[in-house]
Formats: C-alpha cells, sequence, structure tokens
C-alpha cells in the first residue's frame, strides 16, 4: 500500500538537480588523452563537458507546500484552518549541505540516484515528520516528458505526535515500522542555456506523497498492480500515457491509480491528452469500464459508448489553476470510481482480469492506452542498482504480485540483460578515433546468481549475486552488468533461445544495473606518483566544481587538506558530503588513499611523494600508471 | 580607530553577553571579506596572493568565533548563531555600534556594505574595521570591570576584550567548573591557536590570540605566532606592496615596493554589484537569479544553524558547517557568474532564509 494508503499527504514545489556534466562521456574518464575544453560547456558540435561542466551534483527541494491531506475514512482537505500539517512545507536539511543526485556510472544514466537527503516536514518552528530519505535511484524515466519518479522510507522517521493535527494521528496510528514511504516525480527540470526557462536553469518541478510504510512492503515500489502502456512509439497517440501503479483498497474499496507519471503534462501545464477510463479487460466483453454498476457500459476494446464512467480528468479543465488544481492537490493518485465504491461484482473481476486505461476517441469510442500484461504477473527487484566490490555477495530481493496479490511458488528467471546498459556516453565527432569502451558485461563470468528462483509465501524470493574480480576490462574502473527476472512462465523456449511473450511489456529498466569493481593488489607503501595520482587526477578532470576547494591533481593541496579528505572519505556512504561525491571509487582505491594519507614521509613527515614518472608525455605515463594499479589490463584499451 | 557601545561588564551574566556579543562582532565581518574573496577572479600572482590575504584574515576570523563561542560554552552560555538578527543587515553597521571615533561625529556607526573587490574598499572598510589601537593608546584596563563607568560607553575593541578578560579573573576558575572538553570545537585549527577553554588562564590566553590577530602586539605589528595582524595584511594590498620581515626597521618588518601586488579593480575583479541584498529580484528576467540568491540565503542559513548545533554540545557538527561552507562558495560564485539585466553581476546577500 505504502504511499497509496488511504492516509496520505501530497506536497508540490521545486526542486533543484544540478549533477556535473563532464563525467557523462566516458571517454573523459581516461588522463591520457583529456583536454581542457571537456571542463567547459558544449559549445555546438562540440559537447565539450556537456550543458554543466561546474555542476556540484547537488538535489535540493525548495518551496514544497503540503498541499493536500486525505484520511483513512476517504476525505481530505487542503484547509490550513482543518489541519495545521497544511501549514507546513517539506523541507530539506536544514543545517547541513545538500543531498546529491549521482549516476551508476556513465554507462548507465538512466537510474541517477539521491544520497543523503533527509525530508522534513516543518514550518520552521516545529517539524512534524524527520527522517533520512534512504537513498534510491529513480524509476520509470519517461522520456516524452522527461520525467521519472523516486519512491523510498523517511526512516528512521521521528513523528511529532504533539502537534493537533489529525491527519499526523491517523499517521501514526498506522506506522508500525518506524518508517514512512514518500514518493515524488519530477519533471520540467531545465538545462536550457537560457538560464530563466521553465523554472530556472537546473531546477524544475516536484509532486509527491508521504504515507504509511507498512511490515513486508517493499521500500522502492509499489507491489501493487502495474499497468504499462500498450505502444512505446512516441509517435503513436497511445504513448501520451505511460506506467501507473494501482492497488486496490478494499476497506472502501476504490482501485486508487497513481498517474503522477503518466500523464503528458508539457512544459505550460497543458494536459493534452483526451479524456481517460478506468476499467479492465474482460475476455469476453473487452474493456470494461468501472463506473456506477447500474450504468456500467460493456464494450468492445476499441468501441464503447461512455455515459456514466469515472472521468479520470477532464481536459477542458485547467488543473493549474488556483481553486481546482488537481494535479497539484494530488500528486496525480485517484480513487476509482469516484463518487461511489467498487461493487462486489466489480471486486471479484477485477481479481483476475488486467486493470486498463483508455482514451475516448469519440463519444462512442475507446482505445485502451495502458494496461496490465494479460498474465497480470509484476516481478521487480526492490533496488535494482548496484555498487559491487570484487569477492563480495549482493543479495536482491524481488517482488513477485498476481492481479496485485503477492504470488507464493512463483518460479522466476534471472536472465543476462544489458540493453538498458551502455545507451549514453557518445563523445564528439571529432573524438571520434578515441577508442570506444569494450563490450559491456565481459568477462562474463565475473558475475553468478542462481537462474531460476522461486517466491515464498508471502510472494518475495531473495537472489544472491556472487562476484569475482572482473579485471580491467575498461579504462573506467570495473564493468557494468545487468540482469533482468522475468515470471518463467512468460518465457518460452525457441531453438536456443528464451523469448520473452510480448504481451509482458517488460520495463527493461526494472532490470539490475550492476557497477562491479575492479580488484587491485594491495600496496603497503602507496606513493603520491605511483598510485594516488592516477586515481585522482580522473577526479580532478572530471569535477572542476573541486577546484574552488582543492587541486585534486596537485600533491601539495591535497596535502594541506588531507584531514578534510580523509575525514570526508571516511564517511557512510549515505552522508550528502561522503566524497567521492560520484560513489564510484571501489573500497579498495578509498582503502588505499586512506593509507597514503596516514603515511609519514621520512624526511618530510608526510604523505610520500614518491618519485614522479619520467618518461614523456607525461600525461600518457600517469594513465599508464593507473592502469598498472588496476592490474596492467586497461593499457590494451587506452591504446585503441 | 573604531570604538563600540558595550557595557562594561560588571557580572557573569554581563559577561556572556559580552562574548555573545564577540561571536557576532566577529562572524559580521565575514561577510564582506568573503564577498571580496569571491569576486576577485583569474589566477595572476598578485590576485592569488590577495586571495590567501583575504582567506588567512577570514579563517582568523573563524577562529575569533570558535574562541569566544567555547568559553561562552565553557561558562555555562549557549552561544547562538541560528538567529535572522544574528546576521547583520548589510549595508549597515556592526554589532554593538562600531563606529568611528574622530571626524566630526564620534561614535557615528561604520556602515559597512557587501562590495566587490577594490582597493578602496580594502582602505575604508576593512583597514577601518581592522585598525588596532596604537601603543600609546592602551587603556588602564583597571578602568573598566570595577562598575565605575557609564552604562553606555565607548569602547575601543581591545578595551571591549580587556573588559571581558578582566570580568573573568575576578570570577575566578571556579566560572569554568562545568566547562566539559566534549563539548569544545576544537581540531579545526593550528593546535597552539585553539586552547581547551577550562580555566581562567586558557580563556585569558584565547582572548589574547583573538586580540593579536587582529591588532597585533602593543609593541610591534606582529602576533604572538610572529604573523602579520590583519590591518597591516590589508595595508598591504591597498598599498600595493608585501609586507616582509625586515632586521634593519625599528619594527621589524617593512613593505617591499619590489614585491608590487597590481590587482586591477575592473579586470581582475567580478564586477558584482553594491550590496546585491538590495536588488529587485522579482521581474521575470531575474528569476534564476532569484532563485541562486534564495539558494544561497539558505545555505548560508544551514551553516549558521550547523555551527549553533556544533557549540552547544555536538562539535562533530562542524563537520557539516565546514561542507555547508564550501557549498556556499560553489552557490556564489554561481550567482556572480549571472549578469543582471540592468548591468553588473549578482551576488551572494547572507540573509537568514528557511526553506
Amino acid at each position: 500500500m505504502s504511499y497509496l494508503n488511504a492516509v496520505r499527504l501530497h506536497f508540490a514545489g521545486t526542486f533543484r538537480a544540478n549533477p556535473g556534466t563532464v563525467n557523462n562521456d566516458t571517454r573523459h574518464f581516461n588522463a591520457a588523452t583529456f583536454k581542457e575544453r571537456y571542463q567547459t560547456v558544449e559549445d555546438p558540435p562540440n559537447l565539450n563537458g556537456w550543458w554543466n561542466p561546474k555542476g556540484a551534483n547537488a538535489f535540493r527541494l525548495s518551496e514544497c507546500r503540503v498541499t493536500n491531506v486525505c484520511y483513512a475514512d476517504g476525505t481530505s482537505t487542503f484547509s490550513e484552518a482543518e489541519d495545521p500539517i497544511l501549514r507546513m512545507t517539506v523541507r530539506e536539511a536544514q543545517d547541513r549541505s545538500a543531498a546529491k543526485i549521482v549516476d551508476l556510472d556513465p554507462e548507465q544514466q538512466f537510474v541517477s540516484e539521491i544520497w543523503g537527503l533527509q525530508i522534513n516536514v516543518s514550518d520552521g518552528a516545529r517539524t512534524a515528520i524527520k527522517g533520512e530519505f534512504l537513498p534510491v535511484a529513480f524509476s520509470d524515466m519517461w522520456w516524452v516528458r522527461r520525467t521519472p519518479w523516486f519512491q523510498s522510507l523517511i526512516a528512521p522517521v521521528q513523528i511529532d505526535e504533539g502537534i493537533d493535527s489529525r491527519f499526523l494521528r491517523e499517521l501514526s496510528e498506522l506506522t508500525t515500522e518506524d518508517a514512512l514511504s514518500v514518493k515524488f516525480v519530477v519533471d520540467q527540470h531545465s538545462s536550457s542555456s537560457d538560464r530563466n526557462r521553465g523554472r530556472g536553469f537546473t531546477y524544475g518541478r516536484v509532486y509527491g506523497t508521504i504515507g504509511p510504510y507498512l511490515a513486508g512492503e517493499p521500500r522502492h515500489f509499489v507491489a501493487g498492480r502495474y499497468l504499462r502502456p500498450v505502444s512505446s512509439n512516441p509517435r503513436n497517440a497511445a504513448n501520451s500515457v505511460y506506467c501507473i501503479s494501482a492497488m486496490v483498497d478494499r476497506e472502501r474499496p476504490k482501485l486508487r491509480l497513481d498517474l503522477g507519471n503518466a500523464l503528458l503534462i508539457s512544459a505550460d501545464n497543458a494536459l493534452n491528452v483526451g479524456a481517460l477510463y478506468g476499467g479492465y479487460i474482460d475476455e469476453k466483453r473487452g474493456f470494461t469500464l468501472l463506473g456506477n454498476a447500474t450504468s456500467n457500459p460493456t464494450v468492445a476494446p476499441a468501441v464503447a459508448v461512455a455515459r456514466d464512467a469515472q472521468i479520470l480528468y477532464r481536459p477542458d479543465v485547467d488543473y493549474e489553476a488556483d481553486g481546482l488544481a488537481w494535479y497539484h492537490r494530488t500528486a496525480g493518485i485517484v480513487d476509482l470510481p469516484g463518487n461511489s465504491a467498487l461493487t462486489d461484482e466489480q471486486m471479484s473481476a477485477i481479481a483476475s482480469r488486467p486493470l486498463a486505461v483508455a482514451q475516448q476517441l469519440s463519444s462512442t469510442e475507446f482505445r485502451i492506452v495502458a494496461s496490465e500484461n494479460r498474465h497480470g504477473l509484476f516481478v521487480r527487484p526492490d533496488t535494482f542498482t548496484f555498487r559491487i566490490n570484487p569477492g563480495d555477495d549482493q543479495e536482491v530481493t524481488l517482488f513477485a504480485t498476481k492481479f496485485g496479490e503477492p504470488t507464493a511458488n512463483l518460479q522466476i528467471r534471472a536472465v543476462e540483460e544489458l540493453a538498458h546498459i551502455g545507451l549514453g556516453s557518445i563523445g564528439d565527432e571529432d573524438e571520434i578515433h578515441l577508442p570506444r569502451q569494450p563490450r559491456k558485461g565481459i568477462p562474463q563470468d565475473a558475475i553468478s546468481y542462481p537462474l531460476l528462483v522461486t517466491t515464498n509465501t508471502r510472494g518475495v524470493a531473495k537472489v544472491t549475486v556472487k562476484t569475482k574480480n572482473p579485471g580491467s576490462p575498461r579504462f573506467l574502473d570495473g564493468q557494468m552488468y545487468g540482469v533482468a527476472f522475468y515470471p518463467a512462465d512468460v518465457l518460452v523456449q525457441e531453438n536456443n533461445n528464451l523469448v520473452l511473450d510480448p504481451e509482458y511489456r517488460h520495463n527493461p529498466l526494472h532490470a539490475l544495473s550492476i557497477l562491479l569493481w575492479s580488484g587491485m593488489p594491495e600496496v603497503k607503501e602507496p606513493t603520491w606518483y605511483g598510485h594516488i595520482l592516477p586515481i585522482l587526477e580522473v577526479y580532478a578532470n572530471l569535477y572542476p566544481v573541486m577546484k574552488g576547494m582543492m587541486r585534486l591533481d596537485d600533491y601539495d593541496s591535497v596535502v594541506s587538506n588531507q584531514k578534510l579528505i580523509a575525514m570526508a572519505m571516511s564517511l557512510d556512504e549515505a552522508h550528502p558530503n561522503y566524497m567521492p561525491v560520484t560513489r564510484d571509487l571501489s573500497r579498495a582505491k578509498k582503502q588505499l588513499i586512506l593509507h597514503w594519507l596516514e603515511l609519514k614521509d621520512n624526511a618530510t613527515g608526510l604523505p610520500p611523494k614518491g618519485d614522479p614518472p619520467d618518461t614523456r608525455p607525461v600525461k600518457e605515463t600517469s594513465a599508464l600508471a593507473g592502469a598498472a594499479v588496476r592490474g596492467g589490463k586497461g593499457a590494451q584499451f587506452t591504446n585503441g | 580607530m573604531l570604538l563600540l557601545r558595550a557595557q562594561p561588564v560588571s557580572n557573569a551574566s554581563e559577561l556572556k553577553a559580552a562574548l555573545q556579543s564577540a561571536i557576532s562582532l566577529e562572524h559580521s565581518t565575514i561577510p564582506p571579506y568573503l564577498t571580496a574573496y569571491y569576486t576577485l577572479k583569474g589566477n595572476s600572482p598578485s590576485v592569488t596572493y590577495a586571495r590567501t590575504v583575504i582567506r588567512n584574515v577570514i579563517v582568523e576570523e573563524m577562529l575569533h568565533m570558535t574562541l569566544a563561542a567555547n568559553i561562552l560554552n565553557a561558562i555555562g552560555g549557549t552561544p547562538k548563531f541560528a538567529d535572522p538578527d544574528f546576521i547583520p543587515k548589510y549595508p549597515g553597521p556592526l554589532p554593538m555600534g562600531i563606529g568611528e571615533n574622530d571626524g566630526p561625529a564620534p561614535g557615528t556607526p561604520l556602515i559597512v556594505e557587501l562590495k566587490r573587490y577594490s582597493r578602496e574598499t580594502v582602505k575604508t572598510v576593512f583597514m577601518a574595521i581592522e585598525e588596532p589601537e596604537k601603543p600609546f593608546d592602551i587603556p588602564n584596563i583597571s578602568a573598566f570591570g570595577l562598575g565605575a563607568g557609564p552604562r553606555q560607553s565607548f569602547q575601543t575593541i581591545g578595551q571591549f576584550y580587556a573588559s571581558i578578560k578582566e570580568q573573568i579573573r575576578q570570577e575566578g576558575d571556579v566560572l569554568f567548573k562545568n566547562a566539559d572538553p566534549d563539548r569544545q570545537v576544537r581540531g579545526w585549527f593550528k593546535p597552539n591557536e585553539e586552547p581547551e577553554i577550562k580555566d581562567v588562564a586558557s580563556a585569558l590566553s584565547a582572548i589574547d590570540i583573538i586580540v593579536e590577530q587582529g591588532e597585533g602586539t602593543p609593541k610591534r605589528p606582529l602576533d604572538f605566532q610572529d604573523d602579520f595582524p590583519h590591518f597591516y595584511r590589508f595595508q598591504e594590498l591597498y598599498l600595493g606592496k608585501r609586507l616582509v620581515r625586515d632586521p634593519s626597521s625599528e619594527l621589524g618588518v617593512a613593505y617591499d615596493p619590489l614585491q608590487p601586488i597590481t590587482i586591477d579593480d575592473r579586470a581582475d575583479v567580478i564586477q558584482m554589484v553594491d550590496n546585491p541584498g538590495e536588488l529587485d529580484l522579482t521581474a521575470p528576467a531575474n528569476l534564476f537569479v532569484r532563485r541562486l540568491s534564495n539558494e544561497c540565503d539558505r545555505v548560508y542559513t544551514k551553516l549558521l544553524r550547523a555551527l549553533e548545533t556544533a557549540f552547544n554540545g555536538t562539535p562533530k557538527k562542524m563537520s557539516d558547517a565546514l561542507s555547508t561552507m564550501f557549498e556556499l562558495k560553489t552557490v556564489a560564485e554561481e550567482l556572480l557568474e549571472q549578469p543582471l539585466p540592468g548591468g553588473g553581476f549578482a551576488g551572494p546577500r547572507f540573509r537568514y532564509m528557511l526553506d
């Protein structure tokens, strides 16, 4: 149920995502070929350092007002007089630096993560809700609208029960796990060179929902019903609707749909898709509206007479205008039917039939634009991004539902999936001669996992991914791997291949994205020139914003900041001040640097400098030194 | 020389108030110094040198704030930072109405503005703030702290600190009976600059550090570490000559014309408008600058809030204060890159603003 609970709070406001973009291009990781202009903003046709080379990777929430609260009895209010929590705002931490937004790897920029965000619901004087937002990657990036969503826990959570708020009382009553569930959709993010466009450069709009977290639920998605668009072709009109999470609220009873990232809302706030209708797909009658029981029309898949069906929203209404502000007040969550409850017959029908949302083409015609698959099966890993040190095991938790219910004894098959990796990271035309990254996912035997797992009675299966040192297949550290999970029944063996039932409409971004770091031999006596500079030089190249604080490629600068560096690198990774901000340094390399920072050269009392490499050119030498640290295999890739 | 309005300290509660005023005073110089520091551009040797000069002064002001807060904390006080009134309004007077002694209107407050770097600002604001007492101006300390003076008297900054010292002496070590080393913020500056405040002697040595780093010892323009006090370091920038040790000079130091500091007030300085807090940013053409200005204010506010937590029992919170200082610099630099429709560039406002 999570944030999709009847008891929930909605908020709306502004976010900022200010990622540094020099590291968007894999070739910028090659110190031997790095150019100064890669630290400057793009200048077409040169990509240079892309659109925001000086970005500091901040992720901020600001001016996010609580817009509406919903109660257990199905009522809601946006009146400050009725519930004082409506006077509050949803804020980041008020006494520490901003959260960070970070890509997993330049080869996987579609699962950006937020680290170090604290969420407060407060008016400054009192804080009603406070807790850490557990790090998570965004899901379901919809390119048509350039919008993804983040869902996680606020945990551990403090709720101030001394505030006289009906919402807080109802929320506290439901909270048993010391955690709340929060989800927010971000859109309208501006990366335009026109700094005043939209909400301003690197700013965007955020809509969110906070509700209770119940025991056994996934942390990062709703294990309920998952509707996918029937077409992914952007030229298809049906593509104006995207993925929808939904669940049945048995108590009321209602079907609750989250359309927060499902509707095509363009930059000027127009809702430019026709009226939508909710229903299910009956094997005989086709699309069936979930409307008033007495006048519920049954229709063929694309033809219908709409009389009393529930309208999700109306295109003739300005939902952004004050006084209505439907999206603003609901973050896109709707209950069906609006003014009545589901009948027993409807409850029974949707318990075993795929849900669907349809567009009205005319007064008599409908077209299904999003639906559950015909099996009603939905399998997703709770977390799908991982950074793994070689030799470590990583447990992955899978949740499986069938028509919204946990499904026991479901066989799930793990399949290598690489289609979602390596989609970005193309460099300048004039740099095309530089070596491209080698094939992803090699060596294949560096990760292993059981090919078949079975869900338990709660519909949960645990998979352990075992790893070993992948060596240095790229000049970036480590290698990217991907694994997708499917219900075994939707895969069919054809010749030697497993073929996916196209009706299953798998979301490739739900596959695991794994960065497996390279191993390295232990270095007892690291030196600046021999071991540390080759690592830090890459960071100096990729993050020009650091120049304001220190020069990571300069021994004196690093040594004079050694205490700060050691402190930042020793923090928990979830702390906003953790270094490196990009969280892309293996444990072995981090320990190497921390070890070096503690060493004292006999002569200087400072960390040992060693001898500068004496071969020319210097840049190439240092890159090769870096390759040597990683096992010497990187050289074959840096030489093209 | 500047005078300030402060009540002579005559009991323990006035001592706490005076130490809080000292924290506010030391802090109040940081925004104008930071503004000058942020607006220097390029990496010419002179600019780099000026940046180092100003940065070192700022770090010492932070040290002074830390020392005053540690003393307050050690005598059972609660240092305050996270308050809208803690930040002076710029342009405006510094805390305690600090002002000019000479001139036609003695005691008229010095109005401090947030301005980009210029020789003139260095002279008329920074050097004015840091101007030391002349040796013959050293007061007779016994005149203060005895409760004989008028309640609203003018003092020099040195006298202000001297009266704090005198009251600490009078209260004696019992004043520090609840001092807790685990509540002191230490480990962020040079070890010999940050004594653990636990008794009269350590508190007095901390105040000596504050006064000497700012003004020098009464006998020569050097502090206890043999460094140049702030006034003379700013004077280097104003005169355009580096200050060097010179055994042949009576004071042991001299300005060296062969080591010029040449900073072009236009070419080497971001042309930030004066007092960005006075800009009206409501026009759509200022949308991005408005957002960034708010963000900059919020980061500064977070910094003050982290400091307040650090100085009231959670010293490890200083790491968050430090990281927000870095964040402040990145946001301020971003702001300073934004041209304004009316000419000049935007800049940080140093306002208290919660989300």
